[in-house]
């Protein structure tokens, strides 16, 4: 088939399931690609064609950004190689068109939901999840909500399909005043990146109703924690953060000190070990989610009514527990920052991050970031090794899941862990697997540490210490690593066995060592897999998904990476 | 109401006060109000003066009402039945055919038949008897004894066109229908036959009707009723002498060897997957047929339904061409396990490059047609140019058809379009061997597809209809099924085409041709496997098509590679050299290493394996064993120490006697 208005040197191909490809090689990629990220998300990026997705709420969150649908509509026709589907334009415009049409605004000590006409009011009204949280008809266009339904009501509208725009304002919160530091202990000056001021900026929004809660998405090691500090500066707030793990919090508070003119007294750790509530407290969402039994209540909930928190952070917002949903949604009139790689939730969420937490504030693609070199450029090498002659019966006649468990711990691996040693002498080395025995075997002949969840947490503190500080080269660790562990200077990852062909634990396992190195900027990735067994067919999932992110991958049998005197 | 018992007199009576109403009022009356009731169309009231002037309304008792007069519910009755007929308006055979079942019995449409030389109800017959102007000259020339003993419909049992005056006044009718060249309104007729018995009017009339020589309906301009000969004729008396076609502008066009296409995605199916066929009928079990179906390449729209080229048929053509070509076979046992598959053959022109499949393609229908005698078998016989079932009685007069046929779609200008309606009507006309051998005095029988002639019975009307026909399949079935036309559509929604560099091979205009592909973008191999279409390409996506998951089709992400389907085009004979022959050969990239790797992974995974049925003979000792096999004399094979393999079969009772006198019993 041809089309005579066909542009080929456009880079944009949109599709009648909303979905865009954007051909990557295209003169015009970055000019479209800027366009693309404020209306549609980034699904995923191989190296020649990425894709986006146009969804409702990513049309709501460029409304909410002052973006007009006439914009997103130009920008979809200048840069497509073939005319928009009709069917996507509509779309676009109709989901566009039902944001801002219901505002939630002070009334008096209550609240008030306008509507642009009174047809819509109408409708919203009879609807059977808004009508409860309506108490009394103001207008024919407005009606009456009580301060505490605040959260509820922006669910329910949002499930409706008209996202409520919320310019209620919030509560100041107690007033904590501190600074950024202009220069760290080192001595080497602190100065946020030009990124992360955008994203602080359009957060705060000078102060205003229109900003104050919001999502930022940036990728791994693009420094979120600078942009919540940087957040928290402008503010000037006492502030509740809640991160994913103790561990996580811990570095939070080293970030706090390090770049922060806060004191230690002024940082609190809300933990099974210290209940500390300070101006700026930490904790993990195990702990505020924690009860007796699951009839119980969720005792330290309470931590929010702590004190008169004037913001509260989100770290690794797409983990967000449905506990939390449900108490940030009575936490409507504090300012909210939610921080994220990815705005996709497993469970499929996202609707509720967007009503109570807040719209997108900002999201710079990775690709950008690696090119300004403000994080690592990641090779990742999946390396193949023979299964031994002596387990090759034992494979064959094990169920399904041992054939994975032998394979993953196939004692060859070592020999390649060992090469890779070798190749990388001055780089911070990470061995991550999921079997403890097999660590232990491996940790034993290298005289190294390791680190695992039976590990007291005094111990994780010291050893992640001692490898941040230099004095610990290679680190064996167990899934404990998997999530928010800073380990900036870690160049090197070395995977020996996964969960399976879990997507989230390799993006997890890889953000470890994408903190921006000197130098070359380069960090690797390796993966070692048993040639022709469950486990390359696992590892076939997990190399899909790191090429969607757009990294190099290769694949290297032992013998062409080691030689073949190694391969015994 | 039937058309067959309106009483003509009556509606001749009241018909000039329905000429008298405006159109619109017309409308409202023949469309939206029930003939049967009293209450009126709201949108009749602003009419309703002139309505109540021609008696159409009256007012009600108490003069507050307009109601429909009850006289009038009977005219109205007809003319709901005149509107239904304005679809005659088409001429077409369809039309004539729901007419027929409309207003005439089984009974009467057998006796219809009968006069054809039809010994049973066939409508193409009364079709082609009563849509053509000699039958109608006939009539009007004819002697009223002669016709009636020829024509009168033996199973009637009516009177019709027995009195000579009846006779007469149907022939002057038919004639001035005839003359006219245009239907002529019913209020014309009083004034145009006045001094004539109304009764013989009114029986002539019924009569026309009757025997299909006359029509009535109401003109869908300004629903006038009119009665008029069948409209098809009118068109053919009023029409234009036909154009040569021009050069037009196409919006958009189509052009793939689809056949070919589908061929290649039967025969990967046929080698990787069973194709189990039906034991009544020989054809695909539903689940069998929608894998081919779901496997298909996508094409658009407009050339699906303008060309009917919906799944069902394309695997349905695909399979007959495979299996004609042997290049799969029919396997197992009726009843049981009757499968398709891939023959070595088929293995084979799988291996081919795409040009050389579709020139084998090519050739094989251009040695068909030059072989062609007398006969050209569609489903049976090997795939010729005509793609048509003709036989005639004159091997000259075939192979002209088939000449004029080539000739005409040689003459297409290269490199533009034309018309493709203008084409067809034109060569109908000017250029149909038919027609000139009808005038050269010669005569036809034989069938041309859904056309059967015969030497007493041939119209030039049917002829140009089988002419334009003939054309019409050898472009869908042929041309466009083979790449060798591209086909597109002008602004204004017509259909037009242009011969491709493959046609101008297949008609013997070039010696080679290259093949060629529509514009379209890149093709790109990610490294997440997916092939990323990023213009329509067809040859390229058919080809990918052979080793990898479809997941669009036509734009876009169209297919994953994956294990299974590397799997299953190796399974289908496909092989490592020529996938990634066929990626290097479209893909506008490298082919992403990690790809490279794993492709070349699976297919070194692949083995192929014998499964036959043997006879084994198990002993209980190696000794024994060793004894069995010097009994066999070579014609047992040691599988292990204690199991012999007896290579023929048809010893085994040899074997077990001379056993047997060895002391070893079976």
């Amino acid at each position: 088939m041809s089309l005579t208005n066909y542009n080929p040197a456009n880079p944009l191909v949109v599709q009648g399931d909303h979905t865009i490809l954007v051909e990557v090689d295209s003169p015009s990629y970055s000019a479209a690609r800027d366009q693309l990220v404020r209306f549609a998300e980034l699904v995923k990026a191989p190296e020649h064609i990425h894709t986006y997705r146009v969804t409702p709420l990513s049309i709501w969150n460029a409304c909410a950004a002052g973006t007009s649908v006439d914009e997103i509509t130009e920008a979809l026709r200048g840069y497509s190689k073939y005319p928009v589907p009709a069917n996507v334009e509509t779309e676009i415009s109709d989901w566009a068109s039902r944001y801002g049409r219901l505002r939630l605004s002070r009334n008096g000590e209550d609240l008030a939901l306008e509507a642009d006409d009174a047809v819509l009011a109408e409708q919203v009204s009879r609807h059977k999840a808004v009508a409860p949280l309506l108490v009394e008809r103001l207008s024919s266009q407005a009606f009456r909500v009580r301060v505490h339904s605040r959260g509820e009501i922006k669910q329910a509208l949002i499930k409706v399909g008209f996202p409520v725009e919320d310019l209620a304002g919030y509560v100041e919160g107690e007033r904590l005043a501190f600074e950024l530091q202009a220069a760290l202990e080192n001595g080497r000056p602190f100065e946020l990146r030009r990124y992360q001021v955008q994203a602080a900026d359009a957060f705060h929004a000078a102060g205003g109703d229109k900003g104050g809660s919001g999502v930022i998405t940036l990728p791994c090691g693009a420094g979120k924690t600078i942009v919540a500090l940087a957040c928290m500066a402008r503010l000037q707030t006492s502030t509740l953060i809640l991160t994913t793990s103790i561990t996580a919090s811990r570095q939070w508070i080293r970030e706090l000190l390090e770049k922060t003119t806060l004191g230690e007294d002024q940082i609190g750790e809300y933990s099974g070990l210290r209940k500390q509530i300070r101006p700026i407290t930490l904790a993990s969402y195990q702990i505020m989610t924690w009860r007796k039994d699951r009839q119980g209540e969720f005792r330290h909930m309470e931590l929010f009514n702590g004190r008169d928190w004037g913001l509260i952070v989100y770290d690794e917002v797409h983990l967000l527990p449905a506990p939390i949903f449900r108490v940030t949604a009575g936490l409507q009139a504090r300012r909210r920052l939610g921080l994220t790689a990815t705005l996709v939730r497993e469970d499929g969420h996202e609707d509720d991050v967007f009503a109570l937490i807040g719209p997108k504030k900002a999201d710079v693609p990775w690709k950008v970031l690696e090119d300004q070199g403000w994080i690592a450029k990641a090779t990742c090498t999946e390396v193949r090794i023979p299964l031994p002659e002596d387990l090759r019966m034992p494979y064959a006649i094990a169920e399904r899941r041992d054939q994975f468990r032998i394979a993953a711990e196939n004692e060859r691996k070592i020999d390649v862990v060992r090469y890779i040693l070798n190749q990388h002498r001055d780089d911070l080395i990470l061995i991550i697997g999921m079997y403890l025995d097999q660590l232990k075997k491996l940790a034993e002949p290298l005289g190294v540490p390791i680190l695992t969840g039976q590990t007291s947490q005094r111990k994780r503190d010291e050893v992640f210490g001692e490898f941040r500080e230099g004095r610990l080269r290679v680190l064996v660790v167990s899934k404990i690593a998997n999530f928010a562990v800073d380990l900036p200077d870690a160049s090197v990852a070395i995977q020996i066995s996964g969960t399976f062909g879990s997507r989230q634990e390799e993006a997890q396992r890889l953000g470890r060592i994408l903190r921006p190195k000197e130098g070359a900027n380069q960090a690797h990735f390796y993966t070692i897999v048993t040639r022709d067994t469950v486990e390359q067919d696992f590892a076939l999932k997990r190399q899909l998904f790191l090429c969607e992110q757009g990294y190099n991958y290769s694949i290297v049998d032992s013998e062409e990476l080691t030689g073949p005197q190694l391969v015994r | 109401m039937k058309i067959l018992e309106i009483n003509w007199l009556a509606f001749l009576a009241d018909v000039d006060g329905w000429a008298r109403i405006p159109a619109a009022a017309r409308g409202v009356l023949a469309t939206s109000h029930n003939p049967g009731a009293e209450q009126i169309n709201f949108e009749l009231l602003e009419h309703h003066d002139i309505l109540l002037q021609t008696n159409i309304l009256r007012r009600s008792a108490n003069g507050k009402r307009v109601l429909v007069n009850n006289d009038v519910k009977r005219f109205l009755r007809v003319i709901r039945a005149l509107e239904k007929n304005k679809e005659l308006e088409s001429g077409s055979k369809q039309v004539f055919e729901t007419y027929l079942d409309d207003y005439f019995t089984y009974e009467e449409r057998n006796s219809l038949a009968s006069v054809t030389g039809q010994w049973y109800y066939d409508h193409s017959a009364i079709f082609r008897r009563v849509g053509r102007i000699q039958w109608l000259r006939e009539f009007v020339d004819a002697k009223h004894n002669q016709w009636v003993k020829e024509n009168v419909f033996r199973s009637y049992r009516e009177s019709y066109f027995e009195l000579p005056e009846v006779f007469a006044m149907s022939q002057r009718l038919v004639g001035d229908c005839l003359g006219n060249r245009e239907p002529i309104p019913f209020q014309e007729l009083a004034s145009r036959y006045e001094g004539c018995d109304p009764a013989v009017l009114d029986t002539a009339l019924m009569s026309c009707i009757r025997y299909l020589l006359l029509f009535p309906w109401l003109d869908s301009n300004g629903r006038n009723a009119v009665l008029g000969v069948w409209p098809g004729i009118l068109a053919r008396l009023n029409r234009k002498p036909p154009t040569p076609p021009s050069a037009v502008e196409a919006t958009i066009t189509f052009q793939a060897p689809l056949l070919i296409h589908d061929m290649t995605t039967v025969l990967v199916s046929a080698g990787a997957e069973t194709l189990r066929v039906r034991t009544g009928d020989n054809r695909l079990f539903a689940k069998a047929q929608k894998t081919l179906e779901d496997s298909l390449s996508g094409i658009p729209a407009w050339v699906e339904e303008g060309f009917q080229l919906d799944k069902t048929s394309r695997v349905g053509t695909a399979l007959y061409h495979v299996q004609h070509l042997q290049l799969v076979q029919q396997k197992g046992i009726h009843g049981k396990d009757l499968r398709i598959e891939t023959t070595k053959k088929g293995l084979k022109w799988l291996e081919l490059r795409a040009k050389t499949r579709l020139q084998r393609m090519l050739d094989s229908v251009r040695e068909a047609t030059n072989k062609l005698k007398r006969s050209s078998d569609h489903y049976y016989g090997a795939p010729s140019l005509l793609a048509y079932q003709i036989s005639l009685n004159s091997d000259k007069l075939f192979r002209k058809v088939v000449n004029a046929a080539k000739e005409q779609y040689a003459s297409l200008p290269a490199g533009s379009f034309v018309n493709f309606k203008n084409f067809c009507e034109y060569h109908s006309q000017c250029g149909n061997p038919l027609v000139k051998h009808i005038e050269a005095g010669g005569q036809i029988q034989g069938t041309l597809g859904s056309h059967y002639f015969y030497e007493s019975d041939t119209t030039s009307e049917e002829l140009e209809e089988s002419w334009v026909d003939l054309l019409t399949g050898i472009l869908r079935n042929r041309l466009l099924a083979m790449g060798a036309a591209t086909i597109g559509q002008s602004a204004d929604g017509s259909f037009c085409l242009s011969l491709s560099d493959a046609g101008r091979y297949l008609l013997g205009l070039a010696d080679d041709f290259e093949l060629e592909e529509a514009a379209g973008g890149d093709v790109i191999v990610q490294p997440n496997f997916e092939v990323v279409f990023l213009g329509p390409r067809p040859l390229a996506e058919v080809e990918i098509a052979r080793f990898s998951e479809r997941r669009g089709s036509e734009l876009g992400l169209l297919f994953t590679i994956t294990k299974k389907s590397i799997m299953k085009a190796a399974a289908a004979g496909v092989t490592e050299e020529s996938v990634f022959e066929t990626l290097g050969l479209y893909c506008a990239k490298d082919i992403p290493k990690n790809v490279r790797r794993e492709i070349s992974g699976w297919f070194g995974g692949c083995r192929r394996i014998t499964v036959r049925s043997a006879v084994l003979i198990r002993c209980p000792d190696a000794e024994t064993a060793v004894r069995v096999l010097a009994a066999c004399g070579g014609r047992a094979e040691r599988v292990t120490d204690t199991i012999l393999e007896l290579n023929d079969r048809d010893r085994r009772s040899e074997l077990v006697r001379k056993l047997k006198g060895m002391g070893i019993f079976a």
